[in-house]
C-alpha cells in the first residue's frame, strides 16, 4: 500500500484542480451566465456556444481569456459579451482594448498607471509578475474619439504586406479591426436605439402594417397616412443597419431539405411583416435583454430557458455540438495537461533527490493521467469539427507534443530509467506552451478550407508527419536530458549510457519512419489534388530536410563515425530541423502550405535555435569534462 | 576493389552528399522568398550547379552543387552500393530495398523534371474549348483571317521563338525572321524611349511603342509577359527578289495586328502555347460554395462534358477538390475560378513519370518496415536474453 501512496497523492491532487477548475469557470452571479453561454449562435460557418464566441472575441481585443474592468473586478468573457450585446452602453466604459504599442497609445488620451494595481500585489508578486498594466487596457468610450483618424491609418497601412508593417501599423490595424468586432457583437442580439425590446415589438407590431398599407397607397396616388409611413420608414432606417451589423447569427430556420439556414437579429423585421408577430426566438430574446436591463435575475434565467426551448422547437438540431464544446470550454483540458506535465517535471526531479522509486512511480502516474487529460482533449476537438485531429499550426502542436509523450511513457516502461518521464513533461510542457500562443488569435476550431478539404490521403499525411514530428523532437529532448545529467551530474552509469543510446537510436529510426512515410502520403495527396508528386514548396522541402537529417545520422552511426556523444549532438540538431520544418516553413508565406503565416513568433525560433546549438556545444565537450563517466 | 568504386560506393560519400543536399534545400526554399517556387526550383533543384550572376562583368560563378549534380552523385553512389557492396542475407534485405526504392525515386524527380508539362484550361459556363493553353511558354501565331468561316493558324512554338531564327511555313508565301525575342518585357513609348534602332518595328503598334526585356519572374502572383520583334520576307521565287514586307512589335496581351499580302488577310498575335485535344470539354456548371457568414471557400465544382471527336462518344464528369478527371495522357485539376463564379480554371497536367514515385515509395515504405521491425525484433531477443 505504501508505495502507492505518492502516486495516489499526486494524481489526486491533479484532479482535484481540474474540478476546481471546471467549477470556478461559473461566473459569480444571480444571471445565469452558464445557461446563456451554452446558448448556439452561428459563426465562422459553424454552431457554436455564445461562450465561445465570447472567449474567441475577448481573446482578440484583450489578449486575456478574462476581463479586468476599470474598478479591478474580474469578470469571465461571457459576463462581458452579455453586458455588451445586452445593454451596450454600460460596456463602452470598461476598459478590454489592450494596446501594447508606444506610438499608437501617444495618440490615445494619456492614462496613469493605477495607485490599487500596485496595492494588490505584494512586493514579491510584484517582482514576479510586474507592476499591473492597468495602463495598457483601454475603453471603448475613450478610443472612440480618435475613430477617424485610426481608420484612415488602418486603410493606409493594409496597403502593405503583413510583413512590411511597422509595429504601429500592424498595431492599428488590429485595434481597428477589434472595434469592428466590438461593434458588431454590441449589434447582434439589439441595436440599442430603444430601451425595452419587447415594447419595440409591440410598436412593430402596428406600425409595420399601417406603414405598408401608407406605403402602397402612395404608390397607387391615393391619400395616406404619412405619420405611419414616417414612423416605418425611421425604423426600416435602424434596421438596415442592424440587419447588416451583427457579428454572429442568431435565428435558425429549418429548410425543407433538413438543413438549417441562420439569419442574423434584424431579421426580426421580415418575420413581423410575413407573419404579423415575432417568431418565439425573438420574443425570448427580447425579453432576455428587457431583463438584463432591468436587473431582473428571474426573469432573465427564465427568459434564456424559454430561448433555449424556442430554438429546440426549431429543430435540435440547432444545439449541434455546442453543448460539447461549452463542456470543453470549461473543462479547458490543455491547461490542467501543462498543469500535469509541470507536476511530473517536479516529482522526477525531486526524485533524484530523495525517495527516488516513489516519485519516479508518482511521476509516471500523473504523467499518464494528463496524457489523458490532453487526449480528452483532443478528442472532443475532433468531435466538435469533425475531422482529423490536425486541422492548423495550433492543432499540430496540441498534437506533436501529445504523440512525444506517448511515446515517452512508452519508453519509460520499457527502459524504467526516469528519463521518459522527464522528457514527457518537458515535451509535453513546450508544445502545449507554443500552442497556447499560437491560439491567441481567437478561435482555433476554424472550419477547412475546400482546398484541404477531408481526404484519406490528406488526413493520413498530416498525422503521420506531425508523428515523426513528435519523434524528432523526442529524440532531440532525450539527448538534452543525457547532456545535462551527464555533464553536470554523476548520475549517468555506463548502463545507463548504453541503454539511453538505445532510446535515441530506436526513436530516430521511428522518426525516419514516420516522416518518411508522412511526405509520401503527402506526395500521392498532392498528385491526386495538383498533379505532381513534388513540387518544392517550402513545406514539402521542410518535410525532407527531416528524412534526410535522419538519414544522415542513421548512416553516421553505421558507419561508426559518431559515438555517444555525437549521436547525442546530432539528434540535438534534429530539434532546429524540425522546429524549421514545422514553424519556420511558415513564416516565409509562400506556397500551398502557408495557411499559418506568423511573424512574431520568428524571433522564438532564431531564440529557439540559438539555444540548440548551445547545448549542441555543450554536448562536444571532451569527455574529461563531463561530470559523468562517459566511454565516448 | 578499384579506388573509385570504392569511393563512389563509400558512406562518406553519401553522407556529404545528404548533407550538401540539405544546405542545398535550404537555401533553395529561403530563395524563393525571392524568385517564386518554380525560379527557386529552376534555379537550386533542376540544375547542375547554383550560380552567382556578376552583371557588370558578365560572369556567372558556380558556387554550390545543383540538384541534378547531388542526384546524380547518389544515383552512382546509391547503385555502387546496392549492386557491389551489398551481400544478400535477410538482416540486409530491407535495407537493399530501400537503396532500390531511393533509386527509384531520383529517377523518378528527374524524368518528372525533364517531361512534365503543365497547362491550363479556362472556360466560361456553356462555351467548350478543345486546347490547353501553357503555363509558361508562348507561341507566334500567324492567322490567316480571309476566309470569314474558318481561321488558318500558324503557330511559332516557344522553342524556335528563343533560337531567334528564321522561319519558313509550307504553304506561306512569305517568311518570318524572328529579330528579338523577350521571355518578359514591359512596354513603352517609343519618344520616351532610347532603344537601340535594330530594336525598332516599322509597322503597327510598334511605330509608338517599343518593348524592353526584363528578367524572368517565377512568382506565383505574377506573370512574364513575352514579346518579339519580327520581320516578314517575301520567299524569292522564279525570278522574283524577296522583299521585306515589315517589322512588327508583338506582345501578349496586345491588340492583334493585321496586314495584308497578295490579297489575303493576316493577324499576328502572340499567346500562350496552345495544344489542341482530340475532344473537346464544355462548362456545364460552374458552383463555388462558401460556409454561411464567411468567405472561406468550402467547395468548388466543374461539371464538365466530355466530346470525344474520334468516336463521337459523350460524358459528364464532375471535377472538384481532390476529385481530378484523368482523360487521354491529361489529368484536369480544379485549380481556381473568376469572372465572378461563370469561369472556371482547370489545370491541365502530363507527366509521363507519373506511376514512378508510387512505385518507389511502395518498395521504400516497405523496406522501412521490413529493416525496423527486423530491427524491433532483435533488440527484443537481446532484453529477453539479458533477463533471462
Amino acid at each position: 500500500m505504501k508505495r502507492y501512496l505518492a502516486p495516489i497523492f499526486s494524481i489526486l491532487f491533479l484532479l482535484l484542480y481540474l474540478v476546481s477548475n471546471y467549477r470556478n469557470q461559473t461566473p459569480k452571479s444571480d444571471f445565469d451566465f452558464d445557461l446563456l453561454g451554452s446558448t448556439p449562435v452561428l459563426l465562422n460557418g459553424r454552431i457554436q456556444p455564445m461562450d465561445s464566441v465570447a472567449r474567441n472575441s475577448l481573446l482578440a481585443i484583450n489578449g486575456k481569456r478574462n476581463a479586468k474592468y476599470e474598478d479591478g473586478t474580474r469578470h469571465r468573457a461571457i459576463e462581458w459579451l452579455a453586458e455588451l450585446m445586452l445593454d451596450g452602453r454600460k460596456a463602452e466604459t470598461r476598459p478590454v482594448f489592450r494596446i501594447y504599442d508606444d506610438g499608437l497609445r501617444s495618440i490615445l488620451p494619456t492614462k496613469q498607471q493605477k495607485e490599487d494595481d500596485e496595492d494588490e500585489r505584494s512586493p514579491i508578486a510584484a517582482l514576479l509578475l510586474g507592476k499591473g498594466s492597468s495602463q495598457f487596457y483601454y475603453s471603448f468610450a475613450e478610443i472612440m474619439p480618435l475613430y477617424e483618424r485610426l481608420r484612415m491609418d488602418a486603410i493606409a497601412a493594409s496597403e502593405f504586406d503583413a510583413k512590411e508593417r511597422n509595429r504601429y501599423q500592424t498595431a492599428v490595424i488590429e485595434l481597428v479591426n477589434g472595434l469592428g468586432v466590438f461593434h458588431a457583437l454590441r449589434n447582434s442580439v439589439h441595436h440599442g436605439e430603444l430601451d425595452s425590446f419587447r415594447e419595440e415589438l409591440e410598436i412593430l407590431q402596428t406600425t409595420l402594417p399601417a406603414g405598408i398599407e401608407a406605403l402602397n397607397k402612395q404608390q397607387a396616388g391615393e391619400t395616406f397616412d404619412e405619420e405611419a409611413l414616417a414612423k416605418m420608414i425611421s425604423f426600416a432606417r435602424i434596421y438596415q443597419n442592424f440587419e447588416k451589423q451583427g457579428h454572429f447569427f442568431t435565428h435558425p430556420t429549418l429548410q425543407a431539405d433538413g438543413e438549417l439556414d441562420w439569419k442574423k437579429a434584424g431579421a426580426l423585421l421580415g418575420e413581423i411583416s410575413a407573419d404579423g408577430t415575432p417568431s418565439p426566438t425573438t420574443l425570448a430574446y427580447a425579453s432576455i435583454v428587457d431583463a438584463y436591463r432591468q436587473g431582473d435575475t428571474e426573469k432573465f434565467n427564465a427568459s434564456v430557458a424559454e430561448l433555449h426551448q424556442a430554438l429546440r422547437d426549431v429543430s435540435p438540431q440547432t444545439f449541434g455540438k455546442s453543448a460539447a464544446e461549452r463542456t470543453f470550454n470549461y473543462l479547458e483540458p490543455f491547461y490542467i495537461a501543462m498543469v500535469g506535465y509541470v507536476m511530473v517535471l517536479l516529482l522526477a526531479i525531486v526524485s533524484w533527490i530523495r525517495w527516488p522509486e516513489a516519485l519516479s512511480r508518482a511521476a509516471f502516474a500523473t504523467a499518464a493521467l494528463s496524457l489523458l487529460i490532453h487526449t480528452a482533449g483532443i478528442g472532443y476537438r475532433i468531435y466538435i469539427i469533425g475531422y482529423a485531429p490536425v486541422i492548423n499550426l495550433y492543432s499540430s502542436a496540441i498534437f506533436v507534443g501529445w504523440g512525444a509523450v506517448v511515446l515517452a511513457l512508452i519508453l519509460e516502461r520499457l527502459h524504467r530509467n526516469g528519463i521518459g518521464n522527464v522528457v514527457a513533461s518537458l515535451v509535453g510542457f513546450s508544445t502545449l506552451l507554443v500552442a497556447h500562443h499560437l491560439g491567441d488569435d481567437g478561435d482555433t476550431l476554424e472550419m477547412m478550407r475546400a482546398v484541404l478539404d477531408s481526404n484519406f490521403w490528406l488526413s493520413t499525411h498530416v498525422i503521420t508527419i506531425t508523428i515523426g514530428y513528435s519523434a524528432t523532437f523526442l529524440a532531440g529532448a532525450i539527448a538534452l536530458v543525457f547532456v545535462l545529467m551527464g555533464l553536470f551530474t554523476a548520475r549517468i552509469t555506463p548502463d545507463m549510457e548504453k541503454s539511453v543510446k538505445g532510446m535515441v537510436y530506436g526513436i530516430i529510426c521511428f522518426s525516419m519512419l514516420f516522416s518518411f512515410v508522412g511526405t509520401v502520403l503527402g506526395g500521392i495527396w498532392a498528385d491526386q489534388s495538383w498533379g505532381r508528386f513534388w513540387g518544392w514548396d517550402p513545406k514539402e522541402n521542410g518535410a525532407i530536410l527531416i528524412v534526410l537529417w535522419n538519414a544522415v545520422i542513421l548512416h553516421s552511426r553505421w558507419g561508426g563515425f559518431i559515438k555517444t556523444r555525437g549521436l547525442m549532438a546530432m539528434a540535438i540538431f534534429g530539434n532546429i530541423v524540425t522546429s524549421w520544418s514545422w514553424m519556420g516553413t511558415n513564416m516565409l508565406g509562400i506556397g500551398l502550405h502557408s495557411y499559418g503565416f506568423m511573424s512574431a513568433a520568428f524571433y522564438y525560433l532564431v531564440g529557439f535555435v540559438a539555444s540548440q546549438l548551445v547545448f549542441i556545444g555543450l554536448a562536444m565537450l571532451p569527455t574529461q569534462m563531463w561530470k559523468s563517466n562517459i566511454k565516448a | 576493389m578499384k579506388p573509385l568504386l570504392k569511393l563512389l560506393s563509400s558512406m562518406e560519400l553519401a553522407i556529404g552528399t545528404l548533407v550538401l543536399s540539405m544546405v542545398l534545400i535550404f537555401f533553395g526554399t529561403l530563395d524563393q522568398q525571392n524568385l517564386g517556387i518554380h525560379g527557386a526550383t529552376e534555379k537550386y533543384f533542376y540544375s547542375f550547379f547554383v550560380y552567382s550572376e556578376i552583371p557588370s562583368l558578365g560572369l556567372k560563378i558556380p558556387y554550390m552543387p545543383g540538384g541534378y549534380l547531388l542526384g546524380f552523385v547518389l544515383l552512382a553512389n546509391l547503385c555502387t552500393t546496392a549492386f557491389i557492396r551489398f551481400k544478400f542475407s535477410a538482416a540486409k534485405f530491407g535495407i537493399w530495398m530501400l537503396h532500390l526504392g531511393v533509386i527509384l525515386l531520383l529517377i523518378g524527380e528527374f524524368v518528372s523534371s525533364v517531361f512534365q508539362e503543365e497547362a491550363s484550361m479556362t472556360i466560361d459556363e456553356g462555351s467548350s474549348k478543345d486546347y490547353t493553353e501553357s503555363f509558361r511558354l508562348a507561341e507566334l501565331a500567324l492567322i490567316d483571317t480571309t476566309d470569314p468561316e474558318i481561321d488558318t493558324v500558324y503557330a511559332i512554338p516557344d522553342a524556335m521563338l528563343k533560337r531567334e531564327q528564321q522561319v519558313t511555313i509550307d504553304g506561306l508565301p512569305f517568311s518570318l525572321s524572328i529579330d528579338d525575342y523577350m521571355a518578359n518585357s514591359i512596354v513603352q513609348r517609343r519618344a520616351h524611349s532610347n532603344a537601340a534602332a535594330n530594336k525598332l518595328a516599322n509597322r503597327g503598334i510598334g511605330l509608338n511603342n517599343v518593348a524592353i526585356e526584363i528578367p524572368k519572374t517565377g512568382k506565383t502572383d505574377e506573370r512574364n509577359i513575352p514579346a518579339t520583334l519580327v520581320t516578314i520576307y517575301t520567299n524569292a521565287t522564279g525570278g522574283q527578289r524577296s522583299e521585306v514586307l515589315g517589322t512588327w512589335l508583338v506582345r501578349e496581351f496586345m491588340a492583334p495586328q493585321s496586314f495584308t499580302y497578295e490579297d489575303r488577310e493576316y493577324t499576328l498575335t502572340v499567346r500562350r502555347e496552345r495544344e489542341y485535344t482530340p475532344y473537346e470539354i464544355t462548362l456545364l456548371d460552374f458552383s463555388h460554395d462558401r460556409y454561411l457568414g464567411t468567405n472561406i471557400p468550402k467547395n468548388f465544382s466543374s461539371q464538365v462534358l466530355i466530346s470525344d471527336k474520334r468516336t463521337g462518344l459523350e460524358q459528364e464528369f464532375l471535377i472538384y477538390m481532390n476529385n481530378p478527371l484523368r482523360y487521354d495522357d491529361l489529368t484536369f485539376y480544379q485549380q481556381g475560378f473568376m469572372n465572378d463564379d461563370k469561369t472556371s480554371i482547370l489545370q491541365v497536367v502530363r507527366n509521363p513519370g507519373r506511376s514512378l514515385p508510387y512505385i518507389s515509395c511502395t518498395i521504400l515504405t516497405l523496406g522501412l518496415l521490413y529493416q525496423f521491425g527486423y530491427g524491433l525484433m532483435r533488440y527484443n531477443a537481446k532484453r529477453k536474453k539479458a533477463a533471462a
